[in-house]
C-alpha cells in the first residue's frame, strides 16, 4: 500500500526531529491510536493521555523502528496497546462490562467511518476472516486478551472459567490466527 | 536435548506476547530466545498476530488540539530535541548566500581548498623568501584556475547535450541559438548559486568588513580541514573556543556572497551614494553609455521598473523583444525601447510596481531606484533572474 511507504518515510523523517513529518504521522494515525488505547482503559481522557504518550515513544524510537519487520502502523499500535497496559495494570481497571463485549464483537463488522474502512480494510477484513474461523469461546477470549488487554486472570474471572483453561483458549486462538494470517499473507491477499 | 526446552517455552509464549508472564518466566524466555532462532521466530510471529488484532479496535478521534498537544509535549523531552552541532554562525544577513545542491557544494569546497591553500602557501613563501614555497603556491593557484575551467567546461557540455537532446536531433544547429541561450545557461554553471537574494546598498565600512572576512574565510579554509583531520570531525568544537573561533570565522567568510555585494555595490555606484569603494570594487564594468533606445538590463531590474523608468508600458516592451514571459529578462539582455511614446506608463499587475515618481529619495528598501541616467553598467551575467523588493 502506497501509505506505508509514506509512513516508513515519515518515520524516518521524525527520528531525524522533523517536526513537519511529526505533525503529519500524528494526525494520520491519532484515531487508531486513541482508539487502540480507549479499547483498553476505557476512558476518553485517559485514552488520550496514553495515545500521547504512544506518540511520544514512538517518535523517541523512530529511529531504531526497522521497515522491513513489518508495518509502521501496526508497530506504533502495539506501542500504543503497551502503553495502555501500562495503565491499566497499575491503577486497577474497573470491572468489565458485558455490553463493551458485544460492542467489540460487533465492531469486527462496523467501523465507524467510511474512510476508516477503507483504511483498516486490508488488515482488519483477513483478521476478521480468520477470527471468523475460531471457536466461539476461543474467539472471545482472544479479544479480551488482545483488544481489550486483560490479562489471562482477568479474562478467567470474566468468562467464568479457570485461569489454565483461559490461558490454553488464549493460546489456541492466538496459534490459529497467526497461522490463518500468514496462509492469507502467502496468498497475496 | 533442548526440544524439550524449546517446547517449555513455546507454551509460554503466548502469555509472553501478551504481556502476560511474570518476571521469572520473561526472564526465561528471553534468555532461551537470544540462543533458539526458532523459537524466536515462533514469538516474533506470535507477537505479529496479536498487532494485527489491534487493527480490529474501532477509531476514536481525540479531541481537537491533539496533534498541537503531542508537539508541544515532544518540545518539553530533551531526547526529541534534535542536536545542534553546527557552532552559532554570524553572517551579514543581507549579503549570505543560500545553501547550494551537494554537488555545487562540494565543488566550492574543493575550489576554497585550493583557492584558500594557494593563498596561504604563498604568503608563507613571501614571508620566509622561500622559492620552494612560492613554486608550491603558484601551482596551487594554477591547479585553483584550471579546476575552475574544467567546471565550467563540464558544465557547458552538459548544457549542451541538454539541448540536444531536447530537440531529438544529433545534427541540431547548436551555434545558431547558442548566443541566445549563452546567458541563461552561464547561470546553470556548477559554481553559481541557484538563487540569490535582495540587492542592498553597501556602506564603506560594511566594504572593508566583508573583504576582510571573504579572504579570511578562503585562507582559513585549509586549516579548519586540518583542524578536522586531527580531531576527526567538528562536533565537540565548542570545548576548545579558540578552535571554535577560527571554525566561525572560516564559516562567516564563506558564507558571503561576492556577487550580491558586487551587485549591491554596483547600484550603489550608479545612484550616487557612497561611490568611492564601490567604484573600486567594480572596475571595469562600467559600459559605454548606450542609445537612449536601448536599455541593458541589470540584476535587481523588473520589467515594470524599467517601464516606468522610460514612460513606456511593459507590453510594448515585451512586444518590441518578443519576451513572453515578463518575469523572465536576466541581467545582461539589451531591451529595446524605441518605437513608444515617452510619458505614457502604464504598470500591469504582474510585476511589483515602485513609485510612480523617480525621484533620488530611495524607497524604505533593499533597492534603492537609480534616476534615469545615461551611464549604464553591465554586471556579469553569471546572475540569474531575480527581482527588487519594493
Amino acid at each position: 500500500m502506497a501509505s506505508e511507504s509514506e509512513d516508513d518515510a515519515l518515520l524516518a523523517a521524525m527520528a531525524a526531529g522533523d517536526r513537519n513529518s511529526a505533525a503529519m504521522f500524528v494526525s494520520r494515525h491519532a484515531a487508531a491510536v486513541t482508539g487502540v488505547a480507549y479499547q483498553i482503559v476505557r476512558d476518553r481522557a485517559v485514552a488520550e493521555d496514553v495515545a500521547q504518550e504512544a506518540f511520544l515513544r514512538a517518535w523517541r524510537s523512530a529511529a531504531t523502528y526497522d521497515p522491513r519487520r513489518g508495518n509502521a502502523r501496526s508497530w506504533l499500535l502495539s506501542i500504543s496497546r503497551n502503553a495502555a497496559i501500562d495503565v491499566v495494570r497499575v491503577r486497577q481497571a474497573a470491572p468489565f462490562d458485558p455490553h463493551a463485549m458485544h460492542a467489540l464483537l460487533a465492531s469486527q463488522a462496523a467501523l465507524t467511518s467510511p474512510d476508516d474502512r477503507l483504511v483498516a480494510q486490508a488488515d482488519a477484513s483477513e483478521v476478521n476472516r480468520a477470527l471468523a474461523r475460531l471457536p466461539e469461546d476461543q474467539r472471545r477470549a482472544l479479544l479480551l486478551a488482545t483488544v481489550a488487554g486483560r490479562s489471562a486472570a482477568e479474562v478467567g474471572e470474566i468468562e467464568g472459567i479457570p485461569l489454565g483453561t483461559a490461558k490454553t483458549r488464549i493460546r489456541s486462538a492466538l496459534l490459529r490466527i497467526r497461522d490463518a494470517l500468514e496462509v492469507e499473507a502467502r496468498r497475496g491477499l | 536435548m533442548g526440544f524439550d526446552r524449546c517446547l517449555a517455552i513455546r507454551e509460554e509464549s503466548a502469555a509472553f506476547v501478551l504481556g502476560d508472564s511474570d518476571a521469572h518466566t520473561r526472564a526465561d524466555v528471553v534468555g532461551h530466545l537470544d540462543a533458539c532462532s526458532s523459537c524466536r521466530w515462533e514469538v516474533s510471529s506470535l507477537a505479529a498476530a496479536v498487532d494485527s488484532m489491534s487493527t480490529l479496535a474501532p477509531p476514536v478521534e481525540p479531541s481537537p488540539g491533539f496533534v498541537e498537544r503531542v508537539l508541544a509535549a515532544a518540545r518539553a523531552d530533551l531526547t526529541l530535541t534534535p542536536d545542534d552541532l553546527a557552532p552559532p554562525v554570524w553572517v551579514s544577513t543581507p549579503l549570505a548566500k543560500p545553501r547550494p545542491v551537494a554537488v555545487v557544494a562540494r565543488r566550492r569546497r574543493t575550489l576554497a581548498w585550493l583557492t584558500g591553500g594557494a593563498i596561504v602557501v604563498g604568503l608563507l613563501g613571501a614571508a620566509y623568501q622561500s622559492a620552494i614555497l612560492l613554486a608550491l603556491g603558484g601551482a596551487a593557484g594554477l591547479l585553483a584556475a584550471a579546476y575552475l575551467g574544467l567546471v565550467t567546461w563540464i558544465t557547458h557540455s552538459k548544457a549542451r547535450h541538454d539541448i540536444v537532446a531536447a530537440f531529438h536531433s544529433t545534427e541540431v544547429r547548436v551555434d545558431s541559438f547558442w548566443s541566445e541561450l549563452e546567458p541563461r545557461l552561464l547561470s546553470r554553471s556548477g559554481l553559481d548559486d541557484r538563487r540569490a537574494g535582495p540587492v542592498v546598498a553597501v556602506r564603506n565600512t560594511a566594504l572593508v568588513h566583508f573583504v576582510l572576512s571573504y579572504f579570511l574565510g578562503w585562507a582559513l579554509t585549509p586549516v579548519v580541514g586540518l583542524i578536522r583531520l586531527f580531531r576527526g570531525d567538528l562536533a565537540g568544537i565548542e570545548q576548545s573556543p579558540r578552535l571554535a573561533q577560527i571554525v566561525a570565522m572560516q564559516r562567516r567568510g564563506r558564507d558571503h556572497s561576492l556577487r550580491l555585494l558586487v551587485a549591491g555595490a554596483t547600484t550603489v555606484a550608479v545612484a550616487g551614494g557612497g561611490t568611492g569603494a564601490a567604484m573600486m570594487m567594480s572596475p571595469g564594468l562600467a559600459a559605454a553609455s548606450p542609445a537612449v533606445q536601448t536599455y541593458t538590463v541589470r540584476a535587481g531590474d523588473t520589467l515594470g521598473a524599467i517601464a516606468e523608468r522610460y514612460g513606456v508600458s511593459v507590453s510594448s516592451l515585451a512586444q518590441l523583444n518578443g519576451l513572453s514571459d515578463p518575469n523572465l529578462i536576466l541581467p545582461g539582455d539589451v531591451l529595446q525601447l524605441a518605437g513608444q511614446a515617452v510619458g505614457a506608463p502604464r504598470s500591469t499587475a504582474a510585476t511589483p510596481s515602485a513609485p510612480a515618481t523617480p525621484s533620488t529619495g530611495s524607497p524604505p528598501s533593499s533597492a534603492p531606484r537609480p534616476p534615469p541616467s545615461p551611464e549604464q553598467t553591465t554586471l556579469p551575467t553569471r546572475t540569474s533572474s531575480w527581482r527588487a523588493r519594493p
